[in-house]
């Protein structure tokens, strides 16, 4: 027999299989495998790990320059587009703000195959603090899940598009909504809570991909069953040690019953270690907002968690920022990397909080290893105290210190944090993290009267403007030496960088700019750009690479919004800001205008 | 993620797009022979889509005054209602939604306000007859016997002055916290008096006058007393109440001045009928006869 009936005859057995098993009948150990081949980009961050890497290599620092666009979509809808999307057999699922529209299309034809697009009360924009973005899809077991703007996880069969199941992970009567995406780890769909302006006391679920059900729930503050603390068994960072954190850790830092409007919210991206079976996620800021009316440390908002996957149980625990004045969400990515700290290697979680510190801690014990600014503008605390864990606040950035009399001035970084929930890169190659991030500080003028649903009270204004610099620039793209606790390079951009960075094997770092570039650089030297295109619209969105038919593609959703696209707004038509002169957020109008659209690049 | 500030940048961003806006747009208040006001569907005693509450009947003396027919945008009256009404645009005529907002505090930083028309203070409400009779100031709660007060639960909105006045007084842990706005269009601050005061879920219910005064006599299953705060330098209990426009509409603002000014005594009517504590310009309590019972017997 030649060689090629031979390849014949391979092809037609092939074929019977599939005949025999549609193309979509996988197992549960359907992710782990699809995750396994780096032609696919199957979870929002490509691995559990949060790395945003990619082995594909075929787009290289050399050849990048030549890249060009190879097709796009318009998604149709002109809210602000944050996450990216899936791409694995054949197809592309990207998704929208709301209405949370979900596309299927076929890579070869770019035709969609399906869409969904779900009936949601209108009542849950009202809800929705800062734009009603969606963060995207997550995919396990032939389906693929939705975690829509009204709190609904829907899985969606990933061939038809057809609702398999459908529950409600929140109340939006209280003020709970979804903006983040879900994650599958090991058969769990998990997801988190947003609302923590509106008291919502924020939680942590996982679902059963298989039909939905809800296994546990983990709050984020509350009696320990709430939060599925052991007293015992839990442990925390206390005077240069691990212990556990005894009983009532999170209500013996509140007065009264205020926990249970307490925040805590869990919107950001979460990460799995599957040698320890554990899940790390952050919580967001206590409410209310107020912080003189919550006295105490408001645990447990923003704070690392490490939990169980099989049954929630909170391994260890470790608050970022005690008593939030500023609204540092702890919500950011964590990512896990091994990490060389003083000579010694460790299974580290890593993570660049809202509060401008980055922190590299040990996942299996929760012990605090480095935690240091990692933009130097940062001042509202001097350091980490790393004995203690606590940072040594500044009282003359203390809003709560300061009182309702006077204005807190040049805090930085404003509220939208170093970083918001824009996630990093690691890149294994390098060892280092590749950071977008913002260089904005704030005034805190505690004299406007605000006014919310027919009550008045004493409320604050909050003015942003750009960090200090010559040039006025609002974001840069850092470099991070997690071991070190250090900058090792930084470019700087004209306006904070709110999208998603992707490296690559090719050695390259690919990002998207508010003014809707996207920019490849050397991720030796992220100085070097080395290729740039503007696409229609701002960007929000995160950077993946996958490869079609021996080819490999990168795509970015563009679609200004967010917090992001309102918050640069600022300095529009506030002159009183400082703003005037510098070039930063002023600009931004001239650069961008509304509109969804996934641009999809590839070599020649 | 973060509250306030979205507001403050999303009227900049509304300002912006108007600055950018092509000639020939129609932004002339009035020029369609109509008053369009944003208000809360289901907020009483301050406005309701059914026009029964106390803005409604003002917005429709303005209308009269005016000689313009009265129209309304219905939005929940919570984070984002100004970005959403006042300096939003109709997608399809590229009108403003609305030109007025009858009530915002003097202070407010999302709107320019009016000269205010109102000014009224935070308020306790209690049920007769359950130990509190001789509740008449803040004060007097501090004089009841240590274990009565030591037993009450006290309801108040998150970010309001009476949390402050809880704090430095060691109650919080009698605290029963308050959502200041809720996710929920069917759900409104008066439910503290009408359904929890008077199931007895809080002994006491600390609340802004206006929706104290209103509940405080509309709640029929039990009488209820509702004590208006004095002033209070430190606590910020009293606000003056005015109504918002665009900063850019500034004769609008103006004629609106000169419209409060002319009607102000029968604005006060209107607020009497729905028994608002209502105060002076030197903080004293201020005493306005309802209009006649038809106009002044809310629902």
């Amino acid at each position: 027999m030649s060689n090629r009936c031979k390849v014949n005859a391979v092809r037609w057995s092939v074929i019977a299989v599939a005949l025999a098993y549609p193309a979509w009948a996988l197992s549960a150990d359907d992710l782990p495998r699809l995750a396994k081949d780096p032609k696919n980009w199957v979870m929002q961050s490509g691995d559990y790990s949060n790395h945003r890497f990619s082995e594909l290599k075929q787009i290289n620092r050399e050849n990048v320059k030549n890249l060009r666009v190879a097709w796009t979509f318009s998604t149709g809808v002109l809210r602000g587009h944050e996450g990216g999307p899936l791409v694995f057999n054949d197809t592309l699922y990207v998704h929208t703000p709301f209405p949370n529209k979900v596309f299927a299309l076929d890579l070869d034809t770019q035709r969609i195959k399906w869409t969904y697009e779900p009936r949601q009360d209108p009542n849950v924009i009202p809800v929705m603090c800062c734009d009603t973005i969606n963060r995207g899809l997550a995919y396990d077991d032939g389906k693929i899940f939705l975690q829509q703007n009204d709190t609904n996880l829907v899985a969606l069969d990933a061939n038809t598009g057809k609702e398999i199941w459908k529950v409600r992970n929140g109340d939006p009567k209280v003020g709970a909504t979804n903006t983040n995406a879900p994650h599958v780890f090991n058969g769990k769909v998990i997801t988190g809570i947003s609302g923590g302006e509106f008291g919502v006391r924020g939680y942590i679920s996982a679902y059963d991909e298989k039909d939905g059900h809800l296994i546990w729930r983990g709050y984020s503050m509350g009696p320990d069953s709430d939060m599925l603390i052991d007293p015992n068994t839990t442990m925390t960072y206390q005077d240069g040690k691990m212990v556990p954190v005894g009983a009532n850790s999170s209500t013996k830092t509140w007065e009264g019953d205020q926990w249970k409007i307490g925040g805590g919210t869990t919107w950001g991206w979460y990460s799995y270690d599957p040698e320890t079976n554990s899940l790390f996620y952050g919580s967001g800021n206590p409410s209310t907002w107020n912080p003189r009316q919550r006295p105490g440390d408001n645990k447990w908002s923003m704070s690392i968690w490490a939990r169980d996957l099989d049954t929630g149980k909170v391994k260890w625990v470790y608050q970022m920022t005690p008593h939030d004045e500023w609204d540092y969400d702890g919500i950011n990515e964590m990512v896990l990397a091994d990490v060389t700290v003083k000579g010694r290697k460790h299974k580290a979680l890593v993570h660049f909080d809202r509060n401008g510190f980055a922190y590299t801690l040990d996942r299996n014990t929760g012990q605090p290893l480095v935690a240091e600014k990692y933009d130097p503008a940062v001042n509202w605390a001097s350091r980490i105290d790393m004995k203690t864990g606590r940072p040594e606040v500044v009282a003359k950035y203390s809003t709560d210190h300061n009182g309702e009399d006077v204005n807190t001035k040049n805090v930085c970084p404003a509220a939208l944090g170093t970083k918001d929930e824009q996630p990093s890169s690691y890149d294994p190659q390098t060892g280092l993290f590749y950071v977008p991030t913002n260089h904005v500080c704030m005034n805190y003028e505690p004299f406007k009267i605000e006014y919310t649903a027919g009550q008045p009270y004493v409320g604050a204004t909050l003015s942003m403007f750009p960090g200090p610099g010559e040039h006025g620039d609002m974001g840069n793209l850092v470099v991070w030496d997690a071991g070190k606790g250090k900058i090792v390079q930084s470019k700087a951009e004209r306006f904070s960088v709110w999208s998603g960075v992707l490296t690559t094997a090719g050695g390259i770092a690919c990002y998207g700019t508010l003014e809707g570039y996207l920019k490849c650089v050397d991720s030796k030297n992220v100085n070097k750009v080395l290729y740039q295109f503007k696409t229609p619209s701002g960007i929000i969105g995160n950077v993946n690479t996958w490869e079609h038919k021996g080819k490999q593609y990168i795509g970015v959703l563009s679609g200004i919004g967010g917090w992001a696209g309102i918050g640069m707004a600022a300095g529009l038509t506030k002159d009183n800001e400082g703003l005037g002169a510098v070039g930063g957020y002023k600009d931004l109008k001239n650069w961008t205008e509304l509109g969804g659209v996934l641009t999809v690049f590839a070599l020649p | 993620m973060a509250k306030h500030l979205p507001l403050v940048v999303a009227l900049a961003v509304s300002a912006s797009l108007a600055a950018a806006r092509p000639a020939g747009a129609v932004d002339d208040v009035g020029s369609d022979g109509v008053l369009h006001v944003c208000a809360d569907p289901n907020n009483l005693p301050l406005s309701h889509r059914q026009q029964t509450g106390y803005e409604n009947k003002i917005a429709q003396l303005l209308a009269r005054e005016l000689g313009w027919k009265l129209e309304y945008t219905w939005f929940p009256q919570r984070i984002g209602f100004i970005r959403n009404t006042l300096t939003a645009r109709d997608p399809y005529n590229q009108r403003y939604k609305c030109d007025l907002v009858m009530g915002v505090p003097v202070g407010y930083g999302l709107t320019a306000t009016t000269i205010p028309y109102y000014h009224s203070v935070y308020a306790l409400a209690y049920v007769k007859g359950r130990g509190l009779d001789a509740v008449h100031s803040l004060d007097d709660l501090l004089r009841l016997p240590p274990d009565k007060l030591r037993s009450l639960r006290f309801g108040a909105f998150g970010r309001t002055p009476p949390i402050d006045w809880l704090q430095d007084h060691g109650l919080m842990d009698q605290l029963v916290p308050y959502q200041t706005q809720t996710g929920d269009p069917d759900q409104y601050p008066g439910e503290i008096i009408e359904k929890d005061l008077a199931a007895g879920r809080i002994d006491v219910a600390f609340v802004w006058g206006p929706i104290a005064g209103y509940f405080g006599r509309k709640t029929t299953s039990v009488p209820v007393t509702v004590v208006p705060f004095p002033p209070n330098a430190k606590y910020h209990y009293d606000y003056r109440i005015a109504m918002g426009t665009r900063f850019a509409d500034k004769a609008w603002n103006e004629r609106l001045d000169r419209l409060i000014e002319k009607d102000r005594a029968e604005i006060q009517e209107i607020l009497a009928g729905y028994d608002v504590p209502m105060l002076d310009d030197a903080g004293r309590p201020l005493h306005v006869s309802a209009v006649a019972p038809s106009a002044g017997n809310p629902p």
